[in-house]
């Protein structure tokens, strides 16, 4: 029994500082936005908070002039690419689960199927098939290709065909919806925990997009956080802490989200990738 | 039923109805195709059409954003220079294949184990626990390695301080620790120990997420199953490897799949360690690297088509090679 | 308010056929119930009246309007639908008010016949309450609100009590009997259960494997089934059908003879059925010019309360009785055989070929 205790004992120790060390390149982002870069280059590191998060800052603004409409490009293409993604994943899905029609089988498998291309695939031609479009550096460029995604709309039909019976369906139809009203007073009301882990998804996702920008923005000006950050590298004398304050940036609304919905999300990524 | 005839006497008076009134009866006829097809228009103009234009271009040579009618048709020969004389192609794939396993077999050496214990042992800390391991996986790669980056620097790294401080613990004036840890400042940069150092930043981000699928299979195992152990006197770590293992087998031959093809196509981590360069003697630097730098540095864009589609075809044959070894045989 | 006429209807999924070939009319106002076995068809059949299920062939009308194109709304129907459908995210005033909503209705008309449907149903208290704050009952009372605010032409219903517990049913049918009574709006209902029929139709339709069985009063269809899978499926317990012979108007049924009172065609295989609860121990307590007396083997005898439920066999065919308590001639005692008595007028011929009823020559 005693045995037994010290080896669980010894398990958690584990798995404690297993957790640590997941969470350790967090806390030092956070320690090295508020230190100078002769702080962070000293022996040993700082390990708590320093005063420099100002000078971090101002370091940050001067390199990357466009910070903040770096900033809110990021929040506008994820924002504009979760709506379009609920809207239309949302109708597909209820299609799909709602309506008998013809090649609805094929349909549905045809859409499954493509998520088995890989994204590397489409890299080159799509940065060509923007230039022809004329929409690099637009953030169409990047909210319009993943508007749609299959992940999504297998999302949402599970959820439409466990929470919604299909007399509810006819009963509007009986009451005088024509097939849109329906779909959005009766099947969008009742999808919203859906849309919240949809969403979610789709923002973190779209958020932290790098080989999409990477090969269709090339303006400075339309960079979305993940390029601006990464064109600080290489630039001589490296500035670990203005890099980290933007780093803190990037990742701090990631983190509140994780936070308020942790179990949402990952249930939702987890349903989402066994079932689909 | 005289009134069904006179019913069919009188011609039925049918009202006039508007177009919009004919096409709203039939609604759910056409409605389901309208629903579906933004995702059918998206998926042909920026899924289907690249896909075939990559074909196109893969057998081509020439700079295509000048326009592809100045491309010239060379046939296979994209691929045959890059099977015969791609050197960096190959070193590539190499780093793939290195940084896969190197990340991959961790994942899920450790996430099956921790996710047995997380099921087992906790109940309250439960999630808690489990947001540490998973917040790495949603994170954005980019700032996360540029962290990493800063961590694994050779001078000032806390990596490099914590490692040489155990590689120098000194008990009676001998290093105990010295032949594993180092005892001098490791530079990461040099081609043996960046790839250890992308591998590291590669599990560490998706670790968690193997746990959460284990973890969620382990959910699904009858709870009767253990009971029936633990009356037969099976202890933990037995009850493991006889039921958790084994009814945990789908879900690997999954998580697995999922590894690899997602450790194939690994892209942002090496990118931003390395500086977009692929590090010193391109020792890491992956293929889907290659396949950016040879189309957007180098301009080479019939060459990174044919890149893209000899990656592809790898994928699907290990894909495949897993379904075989590691697949339900029936 | 209007007539409804189903014209040669059909119905195929795929290959199979489900509904076939469906003729009927109901009248203005009238109360009809479909009543059969489970898959037979009927909720197709209703599901074609309300524009929910694709006609395959044949007309269905409305008053004097061919209805086949029309979309439900257009129809100008309700329907009352066996889990209720009502819209979990609406309150109660708004699941009513939604299709009077949809069809542009004006506030204020709305507002009224709210109100009105809320009164009739005693449903005003509850009127912001979420269906999920309701119980089985009220919930199915917002389901009849909600298709009475409309006041269409003609209310449709599929088992709609089907998922209340037995007291609960019996209270809301009587409701929505009093509720035709007072609107007397055309009513097409969907059932399985023959109490339902009996109680609340004017008339009845039955249906077998997509085929109309029988159309009558719920009197007719009990006293003269047109077939014998009528015979069997209305009456509990069921009616007991014996292997026969009719000669000479005599039925013969083994060494037994029942001489009968009208005159009918000979037919060498019949069969004879007698409902159990039509049989007597005692023909005192008949009053008849003709009683017929039958020997029966008895296999067993139970006391159900209010009857006595003897289970036996005839010529090979299982035979049972249910005898009231208040006869007076005591059955437990009796083992081996038993006369049973009943009157001449209420057994039933059908024929073995096609199972349909034998009547009487008219002459
Ligand atoms: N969409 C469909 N596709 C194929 N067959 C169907 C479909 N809908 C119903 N059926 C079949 O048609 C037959 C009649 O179905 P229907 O729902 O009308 O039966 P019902 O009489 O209402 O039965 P119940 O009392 O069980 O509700 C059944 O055999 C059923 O399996
Ligand atoms: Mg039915």
């Amino acid at each position: 029994m005693n045995k037994l205790k010290k080896s669980t004992i010894f398990a958690y120790i584990v798995v404690g500082l297993g957790a640590m060390i997941m969470l350790a390149p967090f806390y030092f982002m956070f320690i090295f936005a508020t230190h100078s870069n002769g702080d962070i280059l000293s022996v040993p590191p700082p390990l708590w908070f320093g005063s420099e998060l100002m000078n971090n800052i101002d370091y940050l603004l001067n390199a990357l002039p466009y910070f903040w409409h770096n900033v809110g490009m990021s929040f506008y293409i994820a924002i504009i690419t979760t709506a379009l993604n609920l809207l239309f994943c949302s109708m597909a899905g209820y299609a799909l689960a709602m309506y008998d029609f013809k090649y609805r089988n094929v349909i549905f498998a045809f859409i499954m199927g493509t998520m088995l291309i890989p994204p590397f695939l489409g890299m080159i031609p799509t940065a060509l098939v923007m230039k022809y479009l004329g929409w690099l550096n637009t953030p169409k460029a990047l909210y319009i290709p993943m508007a749609c995604g299959a992940m999504g709309i297998f999302m949402m039909k599970q959820f439409i065909t466990s929470a919604i019976p299909k007399e509810l369906i006819e009963a509007a139809r009986m009451d005088g919806c024509n097939e849109f009203s329906i779909y959005w007073r009766v099947v969008v009301p009742l999808i919203k925990p859906a849309f919240g882990t949809l969403g979610l998804i789709v923002f973190i996702g779209q958020w932290n997009n790098f080989m999409g920008p990477l090969v269709v923005m090339n303006d400075m000006k339309m960079f979305t956080i993940p390029l601006a950050l990464r064109s600080l590298q290489g630039t001589g004398m490296t500035p670990w802490g203005a890099i980290c304050a933007g780093a803190a940036i990037a990742v701090i609304p990631l983190l509140i989200m994780f936070t308020l919905s942790s179990r949402r999300l990952i249930d939702g990524l987890t349903a989402g990738a066994v079932k689909g | 039923m005289s009134a069904v005839e006179s019913a069919e006497k009188i011609p039925a008076v049918s009202k006039k109805r508007s177009l919009k009134q004919r096409l709203n009866a039939k609604g759910y006829k056409w409605a389901p195709y309208l629903f579906v097809s933004p995702f059918f228009v998206l998926f042909a103009v920026f899924g289907l059409f690249p896909l075939l234009f990559s074909i196109y271009l893969s057998l081509h040579y020439g700079d295509a954003t000048g326009g592809i009618d100045r491309m010239e048709f060379v046939g296979l020969a994209n691929y045959i220079y890059l099977f015969r004389d791609d050197a960096w192609f190959h070193q590539s794939l190499i780093n793939t294949g290195w940084l896969a396993l190197a990340s991959g077999i961790p994942q899920h050496v450790i996430a099956i184990p921790l996710a047995f214990f997380l099921h087992t042992s906790f109940k309250k800390t439960r999630n808690t626990v489990i947001g540490a391991y998973f917040v790495p996986f949603i994170t954005s790669s980019v700032a996360i390695s540029l962290v990493f980056t800063s961590l694994f620097s050779r001078d000032f790294g806390v990596i490099n301080m914590i490692l040489t401080q155990i590689g120098n613990v000194e008990i009676f004036g001998f290093q105990p620790l010295g032949w594993l840890f180092p005892t001098e400042n490791v530079d990461w940069a040099r081609p043996q120990y960046i790839k250890p150092m992308i591998a590291f930043v590669v599990f560490w981000r998706f670790v968690g997420w193997n746990t959460v699928l284990y973890l969620s299979a382990m959910q699904t195992i009858p709870k009767d199953l253990y009971e029936a152990a633990t009356v037969d006197g099976a202890k933990p770590w037995q009850q493991f490897f006889y039921i958790t293992l084994p009814q945990l087998k789908p879900m690997m031959f999954f998580a697995v799949t999922l590894t690899i093809i997602g450790n194939l196509q690994m892209f942002e981590e090496p990118f931003i360690i390395t500086g977009g360069t692929g590090g010193i003697e391109q020792a890491g630097k992956t293929a889907a690297m290659h396949l950016y730098l040879t189309a957007f540095t180098e301009g080479d864009f019939g060459t990174a088509s044919a890149v893209s589609w000899l990656l592809f075809f790898i994928i699907a044959i290990l894909t495949w090679l897993n379904n075989k070894i590691l697949g339900e045989k029936d | 308010m209007a007539a409804v006429t189903f014209s040669n209807l059909k119905k195929r999924f795929g290959e199979t056929e489900v509904v076939k070939s469906f003729d009927l009319h109901i009248e203005d106002g009238e109360f009809v119930v479909l009543l059969g076995p489970s898959g037979c068809g009927k909720s197709t059949t209703l599901r074609m009246l309300a524009g929910l299920e694709e006609i395959s062939d044949g007309e269905i009308f409305i008053g004097e309007e061919l209805v086949n194109e029309l979309h439900p709304m257009e129809r100008n129907i309700a329907m009352v639908f066996q889990s209720y459908a009502l819209y979990p995210h609406m309150t109660v005033k708004e699941n009513i008010a939604f299709g009077l909503k949809m069809t542009k209705v004006d506030k204020d008309e709305i507002e009224r016949r709210v109100k009105l449907a809320a009164d009739m149903l005693e449903l005003t208290p509850l009127l912001d309450r979420f269906p999920k704050a309701l119980s089985g009952g009220q919930r199915q009372r917002v389901a009849m609100g909600r298709a009475m605010v409309r006041t269409p032409e003609v209310f449709l219903f599929d088992e709609p009590l089907s998922n209340l517990d037995a007291k609960l049913r019996g209270s809301m049918r009587a409701e929505i009997k009093s509720l035709h009574e007072k609107l007397g709006t055309t009513t097409l209902y969907v059932t399985h259960d023959q109490v339902e029929a009996m109680t609340l139709a004017d008339r009845v339709v039955i249906l077998k494997d997509g085929f109309i069985a029988q159309v009558g009063t719920p009197k007719d269809i009990f006293e003269q089934p047109a077939n014998k899978f009528v015979a069997t499926f209305i009456g509990a317990p069921e009616m007991n059908l014996v292997n026969a012979k009719l000669e000479d108007n005599q039925v013969i049924i083994g060494e037994q003879t029942l001489a009968l009172p009208t005159t009918y065609q000979d037919q060498a295989d019949c069969a004879l059925g007698v409902r159990p609860s039509d049989l007597y121990l005692n023909p005192r307590a008949i009053e008849s010019d003709a009683i017929g007396k039958l020997t029966v083997n008895i296999d067993g005898i139970e006391l159900l309360g209010a009857t006595y439920h003897i289970q036996g066999t005839l010529n090979g065919s299982r035979f049972v009785a249910d005898i009231a308590t208040s006869d007076e001639t005591d059955v437990t005692q009796e083992t081996g055989e038993v006369e049973l008595f009943f009157d001449l007028h209420r057994v039933h011929l059908f024929d073995n070929q096609e199972g349909n009823a034998i009547r009487p020559n008219l002459n």
